[in-house]
């Protein structure tokens, strides 16, 4: 007997259009809303009492985490838990697991860091942090960040990297373009100086929109 | 390229992630194969014919 989901299983059950609209929106609302509550996170705590300050920074990495979390479900990289998954495709899911933990630990080490000054060790901004911090951090995310994409590297299947490969050539030609043109207009004094995190989160934004949607549902 | 990958599938009551996993490629790969959206490598385009006892080119048409 035929399965039910069996034929039209996860075919176009969304138009490409209707698709890349979604991703699209969902993706500037992600960056606006992360740009937002750093913002308004950063400027709050200049004026705050430092008792509060722990307390307004476990509230915006706690809606960080939630914007995170419905931005990724816009993407639909989820799938049904109950369908069977090639072991190379288990594989490579777990190395993405492995990598949201490792930046969940690199979050708790940074606000568990021993110190007096919470204000200044704010994850989100780019205010100094002890030189031993800095050097425990560092550490952890290269050695795991090779470990994790050496690993999806090898397991991912050739749909997968043609998907990833079109993301690079995406993320690379707005780097290319926005990196020199803020850089010019920054000498200019007409816009704040350039902030690598900035860069970081809208090329990475940018990559993780184009992969999914070549990956498709 | 056009192919039969779907119809080939459904002849034998298989999920595209039942496919998937015989073939050792996420369903998501069996998805872009079966609308056109992805065309297989040649070893992966073997393993579909041999999985499916047929020739590549009874499988994907690229002339349709």
């Amino acid at each position: 007997m035929t399965k039910p989901d069996m034929i039209d299983d996860f075919c176009d059950t969304q138009s490409d259009t209707v698709r890349m609209v979604k991703i699209g929106v969902a993706s500037a609302i992600y960056l606006a809303s992360l740009w937002l509550i750093i913002a308004v996170q950063n400027d709050v705590l200049k004026d705050m009492h430092q008792g509060w300050t722990l307390g307004l920074m476990l509230v915006a990495a706690i809606m960080v985490i939630i914007i995170s979390t419905l931005w990724l479900s816009a993407l639909d990289i989820t799938s049904s838990s109950d369908e069977p998954v090639a072991p190379r495709t288990r594989r490579a899911r777990n190395v993405l697991v492995w990598s949201c933990v490792l930046g969940a630990a690199i979050s708790v080490i940074f606000y568990l860091w021993p110190g007096d000054d919470w204000a200044s060790i704010d994850m989100m901004s780019n205010g100094p942090i002890p030189a031993s911090l800095a050097i425990v951090l560092a550490v952890i995310y290269v050695v795991g960040m090779i470990y994790s994409c050496l690993g999806w590297a090898k397991n991912i299947d050739e749909h997968e990297r043609a998907s990833i490969n079109a993301g690079l050539y995406g993320a690379f030609l707005i780097y290319g373009i926005l990196a020199p043109a803020w850089w010019i207009l920054e000498r200019a004094s007409l816009v704040p100086d350039q902030d690598p995190m900035i860069m970081y989160t809208l090329v990475l934004t940018l990559f993780a929109a184009i992969w999914t949607y070549k990956r498709g549902t | 390229m056009k192919n039969r990958l779907k119809v080939l599938r459904a002849e034998r009551d298989w999920s595209q992630a039942e496919l998937a996993m015989q073939l050792d490629v996420s369903r998501q790969a069996v998805n872009a194969i079966e609308t056109g959206k992805h065309d297989p490598s040649l070893p992966l385009a073997f393993r579909i014919a041999r999985l499916f006892e047929a020739n590549i080119e009874d499988i994907f048409d690229d002339e349709a």
